[in-house]
């Protein structure tokens, strides 16, 4: 695919040679122009814009609304329309065009149809000049994004507030600032045959895996998606097993988050059009972390932490466990609360499991609707459950008063930990159906079985279940259920690599080259 | 791996006993560690198949077998406990399907799931014990402890046997020596000391709240669970119950692993997956004729409290292995 071709003395700036298509670009500008039109169909936000500099017939490609147009009229028509290169010959004016008129920070030469195309959609200014058969792709561009904002997820008291945004090279800037070391590497690659989405792949190369990011970095390569609309498209390809319930994968919207898991020996993958980053290896204890715990009193935040392990094991087994033991060991129960549970189910209509299977079928249908609605709606369908839902079919004698009040608490219990929120509600159904059925033994049966299937997962060679299961006493004390101080944390430095069970090998995939531009 | 319906015998002669069962464990481990040190960590049915064909599949049909009775009197026990305990109208059926069916599921996820997922059940059982510790102190009756002594010497003899026979996790380590990372015998003189550790402590917990009344009670610990009180829940037999279940489940997965294993070692094929499935309905079609009687079960367990299996299985086979075993070639066979 690569035809190396020596450039013109342009080395000041970061040109680079794009020659990768078979179709090359003619010395004359009305073939370059039709061909042009038609490969992009003749398609209406195409815009090109005819003009003569000191004779020279020239033209200007752009997609309508890719593009800064202040840049275009100040860096591109300006300078060559007031002040061109005294040259006859088009080509000898085009070249020195192209390397003595320094136009925008990324100026790139195009000699083929395909890479002209590209260049155009990914937000380029193209310019040709009749009788000279390359093109000059100028990198102005200036489409209109979100700024800079509160993450939407993720949402911190202390920590910063800025969010990733759907810019790749944005985001990619705000890293970076956040790491100004030279040791921060990072990958930029198109991934999707059609959509061409750019994946930045970061890492720091004193602290990461080689074989980790080697096997991320084949991976997206070979990622055989003809789109890519968000960074979960490519989760499924970077897992070694997605049917695993838990993700493999951890998402993130905080650049801060982001950075601190790089220091760590993570690589992270940026793609361009989410601003959702993900980094692997993931491990299951990191969704119970938030950037917050270290902002506070490490006291408070391994009580934050144990409170946030708690609401997860509640909000998966609570439901199921309610089941199990009012249908099967009541007696566990204390007598007061017996006798309130007896009563309560006295006047409802169903039984306890074909209760809880029920209202957490509604409560699930209410948080649907409830986040797809606009916000106005949203809150109509916050009373409708809340006073409905709960209040009614209470006093309707459809529902016992306890199961609601259960139902509701795991729902809580859920939001604590947001990242585990879709494992968590199939976890309860399939506890509810267990408990339902098998009282205890089916809730342990089922257990052991999400125990076996987590234990078995790898994330690039680390195991899933680390620091608890295989057992790293350091780890787990340093930043696991507590975290130290700040001074004991600085003292030593621990990695994903460090820790028990991690697979000698790792993956153990080459580079073999590619499309990525090393930065 | 002492599961509770295999716990036949209690009273204070118990610490005793269990000590010295623990000291017999580790010298019937002696020449399972010899083989691994002579023969750089491999189990003794590798250095005996790389001996010749025949002794190898021999080796690991012995082993097949001792292990396979260990599975059988694990689920048919776990089964028992649960009918006994948990759901008294579970048809036997449901109970073993269930048991056998996680622990294939166990079994095919690997030995990595298997093991990492006892580190669970550990957490669990340490929450059982502290929350037992919190509520009960103030039943704990010192009096309870006096000196060993032993008016029976059979009954001794007995207790010291049946902790003997519950030490079957040797037949395990003698086939999964291989994939052990760290030296094998390093993890063997961890674990026993651990475990005599927690069953002395075990011990001592049932003798200061029981007393005299142990010996009359078939699940210790789950009583003892029963009479707690943690304010939320009024009792704490449900926690005992999950920590057995637990337990008797990563026990048979790991039982059902090494089988497939052996198959593989002999077979020369790396995958088990249709083996380890085969050999689950096997076990399953065992513990249903062995488990649907009760009279049948206690003939089987009290051959099994012999020990005769550990014998078998854990000493005669590596000492076999160890007189008659071929050290790998350098630069030959790879594992």
């Amino acid at each position: 695919m690569s035809n190396s071709k020596k450039l013109p003395d342009l080395s000041e700036k970061s040109v680079e040679s794009i020659n990768s298509g078979d179709r090359r670009l003619a010395a004359n500008l009305n073939i370059n122009c039709s061909e042009v039109r038609r490969l992009m169909n003749n398609s209406s936000d195409l815009i090109i814009k005819y003009f003569s500099s000191d004779g020279h017939r020239m033209a200007v490609i752009t997609c309508e609304g890719m593009i800064g147009k202040a840049e275009l009229a100040n860096l591109i028509f300006r300078p060559l329309v007031s002040a061109p290169p005294k040259i006859q010959d088009d080509n000898e004016f085009f070249t020195k065009v192209c390397s003595d008129m320094p136009i925008a920070e990324e100026q790139k030469q195009v000699y083929d149809y395909d890479s002209l195309c590209l260049y155009i959609m990914s937000g380029f200014a193209v310019l040709l000049c009749d009788g000279a058969g390359f093109g000059i792709a100028i990198g102005i561009q200036g489409f209109a994004h979100r700024s800079i904002d509160e993450p939407s997820t993720h949402i911190n008291l202390r920590a910063s507030r800025e969010g990733f945004i759907e810019v790749v090279r944005t985001n990619v800037a705000m890293v970076r600032r956040r790491m100004k070391s030279p040791t921060l590497k990072t990958i930029m690659m198109t991934v999707g045959e059609r959509s061409k989405t750019d994946v930045s792949v970061c890492y720091l190369t004193d602290k990461a895996d080689m074989n980790i990011v080697n096997a991320v970095t084949d991976k997206l390569k070979n990622i055989p998606l003809n789109t890519i609309a968000g960074g979960e498209y490519l989760q499924s390809f970077l897992e070694d097993d997605d049917s695993v319930l838990f993700s493999q994968i951890y998402t993130t919207e905080r650049p801060d988050v982001f950075v601190s898991k790089l220091y760590e020996g993570r690589v992270g993958i940026i793609v361009d059009g989410t601003p959702f980053a993900l980094v692997l290896p993931c491990l299951f204890a990191e969704n119970f972390v938030t950037m917050d715990d270290y902002t506070h009193k490490p006291y408070f935040s391994a009580f934050l932490r144990i409170i946030r392990f708690f609401a997860f094991i509640a909000g998966a087994v609570l439901p199921g466990l309610y089941v199990a033991l009012c249908n099967f060991h009541p007696e566990m129960f204390r007598s007061a609360l017996l006798l309130n549970i007896y009563s309560s189910e006295q006047t409802a209509a169903y039984p306890v499991f074909g209760e809880c299977l029920i209202m957490y079928i509604l409560y699930e249908i209410m948080r649907e609707a409830g986040l797809r609605l606009p916000q106005s709606i949203g809150h109509a369908v916050s009373i409708v459950g809340g006073l409905v839902i709960g209040e009614i079919s209470v006093s309707a004698g459809l529902m016992s008063a306890p199961v609601v009040l259960i139902i509701a608490a795991t729902g809580l219990c859920s939001f604590a930990v947001p990242d585990l929120y879709d494992s968590c509600m199939i976890l309860r159904l399939v506890f509810i159906v267990a408990g339902g059925t098998f009282g205890l033994f089916g809730i342990t049966a089922v257990g052991v079985v999400i125990f076996f299937r987590m234990c078995s997962k790898n994330s690039y060679g680390v195991p899933y279940t680390a620091p608890f299961a295989p057992v790293t006493l350091k780890s787990i004390i340093r930043d696991t259920f507590r975290r130290e101080s700040w001074k004991k944390l600085s003292d030593t430095d621990m990695t994903v690599q460090q820790l028990s069970g991690k697979a000698k090998s790792g993956h153990g995939a080459e580079r073999t080259g590619g499309n990525e531009q090393d930065k | 791996m002492t599961l509770p319906a295999e716990i036949e015998l209690y009273g204070p002669d118990r610490f005793t006993a269990i000590f010295l069962a623990k000291i017999i464990a580790a010298l019937l481990y002696i020449p399972l560690i010899l083989v691994t040190l002579r023969f750089k960590g491999d189990s003794p049915i590798t250095c005996a198949f790389r001996r010749n064909k025949v002794f190898g599949v021999t080796v690991g049909v012995i082993l097949a077998v001792t292990l396979t009775a260990t599975a059988v009197q694990t689920v048919i026990s776990i089964q028992h406990y649960i009918t006994d305990t948990l759901l008294n109208n579970i048809l036997t059926i449901s109970g073993i399907a269930v048991l056998v069916a996680v622990s294939v599921y166990g079994a095919l996820k690997g030995l990595s799931a298997v093991t990492r997922s006892s580190v669970f059940a550990a957490a669990v059982f340490g929450l059982l014990i502290i929350l037992i510790g919190l509520t009960m102190w103030n039943k704990v009756n010192p009096d309870f402890i006096y000196p060993a002594f032993f008016e029976d010497g059979r009954y001794f003899v007995k207790c010291t046997l049946s902790e003997i026979s519950m030490n079957s996790e040797i037949l395990i380590f003698a086939v999964i020596t291989d994939e052990i990372r760290s030296k094998p015998h390093k993890t063997v003189l961890y674990y026993l000391p651990l475990l005599l550790v927690i069953l002395e402590f075990l011990n001592l917990l049932y003798n200061l709240i029981l007393g005299p009344y142990m010996s009359k009670i078939e699940y210790p610990l789950y009583i003892i669970a029963s009479l707690s009180d943690i304010v939320i829940f009024r009792r704490l037999d449900g926690i005992d119950a999950i920590v057995w279940l637990m337990c008797g489940i990563i026990k048979t997965a790991l039982i059902i692993y090494c089988v497939g294993r052996i198959y593989s070692v002999c077979s020369k094929r790396p995958d088990t997956k249709k083996a380890v499935v085969v050999y689950g309905a096997f076990i399953f079609m065992l513990c249903m004729v062995l488990g649907s009687d009760r009279t049948v079960y206690e003939h089987f367990s009290s051959v099994m409290s012999g020990g005769i299996h550990i014998l078998l299985g854990g000493v005669a086979v590596p000492l076999t292995a160890l007189v008659a075993g071929r050290k790998k070639q350098s630069g030959g066979e790879k594992k």
